[in-house]
């Protein structure tokens, strides 16, 4: 409890400050005392709750999970879109608009992208607007999946978005997922792969779906892989892959033949990329997206808003 | 206007800054501008009313005047707002504290019914967004075909649940019909008696308190004619409360402005659970000390000049 007297001094300060909008040394001088004794009283009287805070946009929400998924996760940003009374096109619509609007913003530092594959990805790339950038590369960071869907094979996408940019850009002749750790390292030596894998490794920006295993799993629908393949990864807790390299619920790699299969960028060298940005949408990936960032894996994200609130809930 | 993700940038920008406490130089560094930008930034996001402050400030005069009117009358909940020279600021802090103490109390409830008049436009205008997804709002009376300002029922409820994030009914229903028989027959459709009954069975209803004279909104809009306020003058009004009169024993006035109004009327208030009513206007003091004694509303918001008039001139 404090004085009545003390509490009268502590509402004048904190009115003329935020209500009235003056500025601590503008008080300050109206009372005749130091900054110090000003802005300890304002200290006081916010640690006291005499202060409440009004959020009044319709961003407040979002901008909200956007801030506790950043210091939960330690992430560079989170974008956040409202999910609330959209369907799944809307959401899918908005999450690839704002992950165009996050490259655009920063193109300008960028010298080179590095691209996973799938339909987020897909549909991001559709929001891009065409816009020349003669300096940027960009690279595939995956091998294909099989012979359907080929649209949203990490090769298509690079593509696709150096068309947006009149930019450059590499292929990675390789299946995403080979028949042996041996059959695997035996493509990853040759110079035309070894040299792209490489260059993945040193991109300023990847870009990267995440993939659960749910029934929904667009590797699972495409066929990619067979039963046995699901029974085991999941036998190995699999919650979730980047570029088809598959992590548990604490994002550790998954020990297991099945990685070591894998042509494409490791999860050991995404960590050392400078920025990684994931973009998802939709509850059903939940576990997944909460094994990548428990992995450290991601430092943007962007995702809807249900599924930001499912990652802070669970967590 | 400003586009969401300008919105969302000052919204981020006043929440690590107020609620983080970061200061000016912490989120230049965060994102790259300088400290001129970031202050002149949070200055704009006051100005256009992105972020909002409420200086707790109870005296003991007001503490006094709390109990004694909680005693007097039985409320549930009582706030009384010391005055201010401030009239604007008067009222923005009733409001204020009427968004503090209902956000409190949306957790433990599932509905919430709400009346119509520049209060509760007032009202819903102060209150942040903030999500209450599993809440129904239900608006108590029909709707009022042209104002300028979007005051009624309908409109605040579907207002309010932009706002809360939450779900709510829509009352089909004009707020007056032309004849008594008019008003039979509206009452017999299915959606119009189904809302009806849903804003009977609310958890808790916000209203404002009218009046019966020529000033009155009522009687703006042009609703009330001049015979209908001698009709209701020489009944001995009082007030009303959802457009529903009632004389100076709380009786509800057999008007035939009464007899053709459609919404919840004064007997339904008194079996709602909590009913608040928020007042701040001196020529109300009546209608708010007869729906106190009446228990109309059995809880209060107001302010100090108000709270002291009910209890000493009237009590």
């Amino acid at each position: 409890m404090i004085e009545e007297s003390e509490k009268v001094s502590l509402i004048q300060v904190l009115t003329m400050h935020f209500i009235e909008g003056l500025t601590q040394s503008e008080i300050a001088r109206q009372f005749g005392v130091s900054n110090t004794i000003i802005s300890r009283k304002i200290n006081k009287g916010r640690e006291l709750g005499f202060v409440k805070y009004f959020f009044k946009d319709e961003t407040a929400y979002t901008v909200n999970l956007e801030r506790t998924l950043e210091q939960q996760f330690a992430l560079n940003e989170a974008i956040v879109v409202p999910s609330f009374g959209k369907d799944l096109s809307m959401i899918e619509y908005e999450v690839a608009k704002s992950a165009a609007f996050y490259v655009m913003n920063n193109l300008r530092h960028l010298k080179s992208i590095g691209l996973t594959w799938g339909k987020a990805l897909w549909r991001f790339i559709q929001e891009l607007p065409y816009q020349e950038n003669k300096d940027l590369h960009i690279i595939p960071l995956c091998g294909g999946i099989g012979s359907i869907n080929l649209a949203i094979h990490s090769n298509a996408l690079s593509l696709e978005m150096a068309q947006h940019f009149s930019c450059n850009y590499f292929q990675l002749y390789a299946p995403a997922i080979t028949q042996s750790f041996d059959l695997k390292n035996q493509l990853s030596s040759l110079s035309v792969i070894a040299d792209i894998l490489e260059k993945g490794t040193h991109v300023d920006l990847a870009i990267v779906g995440i993939g659960d295993i749910t029934r929904a799993s667009t590797l699972r629908e495409v066929g990619y892989l067979g039963k046995n393949d699901w029974d085991l990864l999941r036998s190995l807790g699999a919650v979730g892959d980047i570029g088809c390299m598959y992590f548990d619920q604490n994002g550790t790699a998954i020990h297991s033949e099945f990685n070591k299969k894998v042509v494409g960028i490791t999860l050991s060298s995404l960590k050392s990329i400078k920025n990684v940005m994931a973009i998802a949408y939709g509850v059903q990936k939940k576990e997944a997206v909460l094994g990548a960032l428990k992995g450290q894996y991601i430092n943007t994200l962007i995702i809807d808003s249900d599924l930001a609130s499912a990652l802070i809930a669970t967590n | 206007m400003l586009t969401w993700i300008e919105k969302r940038q000052l919204t981020k920008l006043v929440t690590w800054h107020y609620i983080d406490g970061w200061t000016h130089e912490e989120i230049a560094n965060k994102l790259g501008i300088s400290r001129p930008i970031v202050s002149k930034q949070l200055q704009r996001a006051r100005n256009l009313g992105i972020i909002d402050f409420y200086i707790e400030n109870e005296t003991h005069n007001t503490t006094k005047l709390e109990t004694e009117l909680k005693n007097k009358f039985g409320l549930t909940y009582v706030k009384v707002i010391p005055s201010a020279h401030n009239v604007a600021l008067e009222k923005a802090n009733i409001m204020k504290a009427a968004v503090l103490y209902l956000l409190q109390r949306f957790p433990s409830i599932s509905s919430l019914g709400i009346g119509w008049g520049n209060t509760m436009f007032d009202l819903v205008e102060e209150f942040p967004y903030h999500p209450f997804v599993h809440l129904n709002i239900i608006p108590l009376i029909g709707g009022i075909g042209i104002s300028r300002k979007k005051i009624h029922s309908n409109d605040l409820a579907s207002l309010l649940a932009k706002k809360l994030m939450c779900n709510y009914a829509y009352l089909y229903s004009p707020f007056i019909a032309t004849s008594r028989e008019m008003k039979e027959q509206l009452l017999q459709i299915p959606e119009i008696h189904q809302t009806l009954t849903r804003a009977r069975n609310v958890d808790l209803a916000i209203v404002g308190l009218g009046i019966a004279n020529k000033s009155a909104t009522l009687s703006q809009i042009g609703y009330l004619s001049e015979e209908d306020v001698c009709e209701l003058e020489r009944a001995n009004v009082m007030g009303n409360i959802t457009s529903y009169f009632f004389d100076q024993f709380g009786k509800e006035i057999d008007s035939t402005f009464n007899s053709k109004t459609i919404g919840i009327g004064l007997k339904d208030l008194q079996s709602i659970p909590e009913v608040l009513g928020i007042v701040y206007k001196e020529d109300k003091i009546p209608s708010a000390y007869i729906s106190l004694k009446y228990k109309y509303i059995n809880s209060f918001i107001t302010n100090e000049s108000i709270a002291n008039s009910i209890l000493h001139d009237f009590c």
